[in-house]
């Protein structure tokens, strides 16, 4: 569906990008993960024909990206808006014809979509008479009216509250079910562990994980300490023999080094604080990526 | 470039602004300023008074009253035959000028003459009234009353009374503009300026209110991140193009309404204003002009951010636009001089000098071909760089670039 090589892009002295490769599959949902700064808008930037690279390529299925391409693209970006002044239903046609469907034919599916989320009484309202929800809706509409194989989200889920965060993820599922591939970068690791097939992990400009969710999981192993306790989180950090710790008030995430067995953890724990739950498992995605980018800090090996 | 999506862009921004209020206000609001500025005053200067108006006269010497009333009211006529003027003397005494004042304040007159004895040889009298710029009255009155100190004059070297009011017969100008072509045309004196002004200050409003939209809409895309969406649909230079067509449009919507207003008022307009036959060049330099000045505009507005950053854009810009405005003023002193000839092939004064020179005095055909010439030479270049700064500059946020990365932006290639 969409491949991108070797991605270079330096803006003064900076390095946004450093060689960037990954490749998403057709039908899936594909997270481009990183910390703030790491290069993810950037990336989407450039998949999308807004700026160029300095070097490398963008492949839309399997030919080089271009303009005539654009129209079965979609793009939500972050710090998104919308014409303020103007009726929900211009917005929407306008958009459309952006994209190549007439006027009529946009109107239909404009309106057949605000049906769907609810907002056909909205449609002849001004965009700034709306709440922020409707207009995150109205936004997401504006990405659908022309049938898009690919949709590309910017931090879909920031700013939103936990309702709207839900309609969001409805409507991404929705677009797998119907077919579309979808992009969202975030750095909520929650969101993107429960929604990804795979993902791309990106740390200053370069990829630091890329594959298969599960797989990614099954390389750290399934021998990550998850526990809950009560009393003085920070006497945790005495612990010895710990390779990475993902540290909560009341919750770590650990891993021991070799050789560091886990009764022998338990039992330097127990005599630290008041444990409640203690279990062995796979890791999640957030402390895959806090060890993954502190790895990366450190200099220490790629993950990948 | 697909013109498909340009025009969906043009079609976009012209509903849009069509229905702003901003645009509503300047359909009228210019007509109303271009009346108020250029026609009024002209209105008020020449046009000939609607009734009858009282003057007064103290004469201290008797003779020149009965004359002056005479000679006034068979010379000046109101439109529909009755006298222009009508002479109230007022008896000469101590008390004589402070009857008069009061009779200016009361309205009864509105103005008086002072003629003492000595006129003959001091050539000398007084005009008192509340308002003494009206030119018109002043130079009348002035001419009557020296046309009958020069009959008394000769009446007392012995010419006959016939011979003296022939030689005395008033003098009418009537001036006549020559065309290039060599075609005469009757115009009222000073008209030509007129229709200079109004063409390079509808040339200035219009470029200014398309120009603030342009600046305007950009800014919104910008800060709310649409221009990104606009950006993935189609490139930079079809939402340039789009923009700057869909203004256009604008601008001749406005035009058209302007055009229909002035054709109302065309009975009242005619008299003052003749509209010369090499019009169209004029039609040619307002559209290079309006491109050009938009290119500009698009240079200035595409790396704004906010809305206070936009403001000081456009003033920047609207400063050069009334550069050529004060200029004007030379072109008025000599058309012809050989410097204004250099100054008009400036690109950035091509528009606004043409635009006033044009309606005074048709510059030569070689001056017309080299400023179209020039001019499309520089919008052409202008709307290149304009679209390189564009593409960049509409995804630079917070800091404003510098001149120098401007110019780095314009003659980047790609």
């Amino acid at each position: 569906m969409l491949s991108v090589s070797e991605l270079r892009k330096t803006y003064g002295s900076t390095k946004a990008l450093d060689g960037v490769s990954f490749e998403v599959k057709p039908g899936e949902i594909f997270g481009l993960l990183g910390p703030n700064g790491a290069g993810k808008t950037t990336t989407i930037r450039i998949s999308l024909g807004i700026i160029e690279a300095d070097s490398g390529t963008v492949r839309f299925n399997g030919r080089e990206l271009n303009v005539a391409m654009k129209d079965h693209l979609a793009y939500l970006p972050e710090e998104r808006g919308l014409y303020r002044k103007s009726k929900v239903l211009d917005v929407l046609v306008y958009f459309g014809g952006l994209r190549n469907i007439a006027p009529p034919e946009a109107r239909k599916r404009a309106l057949h979509w605000l049906e769907k989320f609810e907002l056909a009484g909205v449609a002849n309202h001004k965009v700034d008479e709306l709440s922020k929800g409707m207009q995150q809706k109205v936004q997401f509409i504006s990405c659908l009216l022309h049938e898009p194989e690919l949709l590309i989200l910017d931090e879909p889920f920031s700013g939103l509250d936990p309702v709207n965060q839900i309609v969001i993820k409805d409507m991404i599922r929705e677009m797998k079910t119907r077919g579309k591939t979808i992009i969202f970068s975030t750095h909520q690791m929650e969101q993107a562990e429960r929604l990804c097939d795979r993902i791309c992990l990106i740390n200053k400009g370069r990829v630091v994980l890329y594959g298969e969710l599960g797989e990614i999981r099954r390389k750290y192993g399934n021998d990550t300490i998850h526990m809950e306790f009560e009393g003085d989180s920070s006497k945790l950090k005495k612990l010895s023999g710990i390779a990475t710790m993902d540290l909560y008030e009341n919750y770590a995430e650990i891993r021991t080094n070799d050789g560091v067995g886990r009764h022998e953890f338990l039992k330097q724990a127990v005599s630290l604080v008041d444990v409640t739950k203690f279990s062995v498992e796979e890791a999640s995605l957030n402390s895959i990526f806090i060890s993954a980018v502190e790895a990366d800090k450190t200099g220490g090996e790629n993950v990948a | 470039m697909s013109l498909k999506k340009s025009l969906v862009v043009a079609r976009w921004e012209f509903i849009e602004k069509v229905r702003t209020k901003a645009f509503i206000i300047s359909l009228i609001l210019m007509p109303t300023f271009i009346v108020i500025m250029s026609v009024v005053p002209s209105l008020l200067m020449t046009k000939a008074d609607t009734s009858t108006v009282n003057i007064g006269i103290i004469d201290n010497t008797g003779e020149i009253a009965p004359v002056l009333n005479t000679n006034l009211t068979e010379k000046y006529k109101l439109p529909d035959g009755r006298p222009n003027y009508d002479v109230v003397v007022i008896p000469p005494g101590d008390s004589a000028k402070i009857e008069a004042n009061e009779m200016v304040l009361r309205k009864k007159i509105s103005s008086y003459l002072v003629v003492d004895t000595g006129i003959q040889t001091s050539r000398k009298f007084q005009y008192v009234s509340e308002n003494v710029s009206n030119f018109k009255d002043i130079t009348r009155f002035q001419s009557a009353v020296k046309d009958i100190l020069v009959s008394n004059d000769l009446e007392r070297s012995g010419i006959s009374p016939a011979i003296v009011k022939e030689v005395t017969k008033p003098v009418d100008l009537e001036t006549v503009r020559l065309s290039k072509e060599g075609k005469e045309e009757k115009t009222e004196a000073g008209s030509g300026f007129i229709l200079g002004y109004i063409f390079i200050i509808i040339m200035a409003f219009f470029v200014l209110t398309s120009g603030q939209l342009l600046v305007r809409s950009v800014v919104e895309e910008k800060s709310n991140r649409i221009v990104e969406v606009l950006l993935s649909s189609t490139t930079a230079d079809e939402i340039m193009t789009g923009k700057i067509l869909g203004l256009s449009l604008l601008g001749l919507t406005q035009l058209a309404v302007w055009g229909l207003i002035a054709l109302a008022f065309a009975g009242q307009l005619a008299a003052f204003v003749t509209i010369p036959d090499n019009i169209w060049w004029e039609g040619v330099f307002f559209i290079l002009g309006f491109l050009f000045y938009s290119s500009i505009f698009v240079m200035a507005g595409a790396p704004v951010t906010t809305e206070q950053e936009a403001q000081q854009a456009t003033t920047y810009v609207s400063m050069l636009l009334f550069l050529p405005i004060v200029l004007a003023t030379l072109v008025a002193q000599n058309p012809s001089a050989g410097y204004l000839k250099i100054l008009t092939l400036i690109p950035l004064l091509t528009p606004t000098m043409m635009a006033f020179r044009i309606p005074i005095q048709t510059p030569d055909l070689w001056e017309l071909l080299a400023g179209t010439g020039i001019l499309i030479a520089s919008t052409y270049f202008c709307m290149i760089a304009a679209g390189r700064i564009f593409k960049i500059g509409i995804l630079v946020y917070g800091k404003r670039p510098s001149l120098n990365e401007l110019v780095r932006w314009a003659t980047k290639k790609g």
